[in-house]
């Protein structure tokens, strides 16, 4: 099993196909970094909402008239 | 039938932009709502706004060309696309950047410094910087589009350019931001769906992931002679490390662009148009996707070209393109990709360039109208607006000029230099200023300065591309650059490889601190203010 993964993953020319140890890394690194950026995503998804509309809807109520929404 | 199925794809494209545009421009009714969206922007809309914005034609065709000649060693821009670009800028640009410019009521970028700094010469000078030199990349975006508008649509080159350009500035100037937003996510959507179409078909044709890789692998005794003494081992055996191929792509590619990206102003502004930092953290989401599928995929194909090219012409890209870069990808499409791949393609590089331009037509804007005419010269109260539009037509009439006089293979050299000296000028006061409180008025100024100057003292004496189309060197010392009279083997020979920002970064951050350290600091109910 071990050796099935290792001759799928490192192929004929090194790791993924690359000659380059420093490549095959980067373009894990890339899927990597895009996997880490959808992992923060979902994990803060509901965090530190504080919204500005509501700071510029109190302003509006004080001054002038209400905006009407589209 | 492929011609006119072209033009009917564009035709729908276009109406559809133009409805989004109006919707836009519907809702834009105050300065807040034209300059940054009233803070209310969808993440989502956001954030395929800011990667449509940020990537653009010059990922695409620029970068996919490039790596076309140097190889996989350009997925290290991908990966700082990533890392940089997307998460560490909205994480810890993005988050302060939204509260201060909101503590600060600031609209722009140049404005998050001046009131950061309470300076209107900070506001002044980078809106003027901006302005100045925002064309410059913008040109090499049109450039881009207008060459392939008139291999697929058959529109002479001037009339492309004028036509597109006028296009744009219309929606650009009638809408605000809101309009920009509301077509970048269309367009960024378009994008994503013309990249992964890209990707799989690429990796299709060659039979899957690894055996393409093997294949260009095994091509690598194709790679020309002369790019061999440069410092090219191969399309996927990375780069001899010091040579010049090694320093420009290091230090020019991924090092300018991918930190220059923290410090660009039609960037910045995207964080100011969100209502909270929930809405940032989502953006974080759909902007790593994104930026994966864009620059990840055309880092990827561009390399893999010439395989696929080899195969059944048997040239390398380079060679198929005549020897210009930003061809390569064009070419690839033409000849390679399944007929109804040209339309979408079409359509989405029509995207991608109206993603970009029309954020750097917006922002050239706001830098003359609201940064320097409305701040530093104090005129704000009488025709900001106007002086807004305005500053948009004229951003539009050097971005033409420059779209006539500059040279082909431009685009990533383009987008490196404008990278690079607003990296230079403002990344240090804009990072520093958002996480120390110590930075003080005189330590911002002498950074800005300084960073732009030594910047155009490295370009004008030392590094080879701009020093030979400037001249000025020549003209003082009899020799291209002061580097190029050394030894080839010498390391300061080299040194005309070394991009500006590799010395100007350091310098910048080295005056903004130093100065800091020894000038008056900036009065403590200010900086309760902008880290409340």
């Amino acid at each position: 099993m071990v050796e099935e993964i290792q001759t799928m993953f490192q192929g004929n020319g090194g790791i993924l196909g690359f000659v380059s140890a420093e490549i095959a890394w980067v373009y894990i690194g890339c899927i990597l970094a895009s996997l880490l950026c959808v992992v923060y995503g979902l994990i803060q998804w509901n965090r530190d909402g504080k919204s500005t509309r509501v700071r510029r809807a109190r302003r509006v109520k004080k001054g002038g008239r209400p905006r009407r929404r589209r | 039938m492929g011609f006119i199925i072209t033009i009917c794809v564009t035709v729908i494209y276009l109406i559809v932009v133009c409805y989004l545009a109006y919707k836009g421009w519907r809702r834009t009714r105050t300065a807040a709502d034209y300059m940054v969206a009233g803070r209310a922007m969808h993440p989502g809309v956001m954030a395929l706004s800011y990667g449509a914005t940020f990537i653009g034609t010059t990922a695409i065709i620029g970068f996919g060309g490039v790596a076309a000649l140097f190889g996989f060693s350009l997925l290290w821009l991908g990966f700082f696309n990533i890392m940089v670009g997307i998460f560490i800028a909205f994480v810890f640009f993005g988050r302060r950047t939204r509260r201060m410019g909101l503590a600060l009521n600031a609209h722009t970028f140049p404005e998050v410094l001046g009131e950061r700094y309470q300076s209107r010469f900070i506001q002044g000078f980078a809106g003027m910087v901006i302005f100045a030199f925002i064309p410059i990349y913008a040109a090499a975006v049109l450039i881009g589009i207008a060459r392939f508008m008139e291999v697929s649509l058959r529109v002479p080159y001037a009339v492309g350019l004028l036509a597109f350009c006028l296009f744009l500035a219309l929606y650009v100037i009638m809408g605000g931001i809101k309009a920009v937003m509301y077509t970048d996510a269309f367009q960024g959507v378009v994008m994503f769906v013309m990249m992964a179409v890209l990707c799989i078909w690429t990796y299709y044709l060659l039979g899957g992931i690894i055996p393409a890789h093997q294949a260009l692998t095994a091509i690598a005794p194709l790679v020309p002679e002369k790019w061999i003494r440069e410092g090219h081992r191969g399309w996927t055996a990375g780069l001899q490390m010091g040579s010049p191929f090694w320093w420009i792509v290091y230090s020019s590619i991924v090092y300018g662009v991918g930190i220059g990206v923290l410090a660009q102003p039609q960037l910045v502004t995207r964080f100011l148009t969100v209502p909270s930092d929930r809405a940032l953290n989502r953006a974080v989401l759909v902007g790593g996707v994104f930026i994966m599928a864009m620059t990840g995929v055309s880092l990827t194909v561009g390399p893999l070209t010439n395989v696929i090219f080899f195969q059944r012409f048997g040239d390398i890209s380079l060679a198929m393109a005549e020897g210009n870069v930003d061809k390569i990808i064009p070419v690839y499409i033409n000849t390679v990709m399944p007929w109804w791949f040209g339309p979408l393609f079409l359509v989405g590089m029509l995207a991608a360039s109206m993603a970009t331009l029309s954020s750097q037509f917006h922002v050239g804007g706001t830098a003359l109208g609201r940064d320097f005419y409305g701040r530093a010269m104090g005129l704000g109260r009488t025709g900001e607006v106007f002086a807004t539009r305005l500053g948009i037509a004229l951003t539009i009439i050097a971005t033409i000029i420059w779209g006539l006089v500059l040279p082909s293979s431009i685009i990533a050299v383009a987008v490196a230099f404008f990278f690079g000296l607003c990296a230079a000028s403002f990344l240090p006061l804009y990072f520093l200023g958002l996480y120390w409180k110590g930075v003080t008025r005189a330590g911002a100024i002498a950074s800005m300065v300084g960073g732009l100057c030594t910047s155009f003292v490295w370009m004008i004496f030392f590094h080879y591309q701009e020093s030979a189309a400037l001249g000025v060197c020549r003209l003082l010392f009899g020799t291209v650059n002061l580097a190029a009279g050394f030894p080839p083997t010498s390391w300061v020979w080299k040194l005309q490889y070394v991009d500006p920002l590799v010395v100007a970064l350091p310098i910048s951050f080295a005056l903004c601190m130093g100065v800091s350290r020894i000038t008056q600091k900036m009065p403590t109910a200010h900086l309760k203010r902008c880290f409340k």
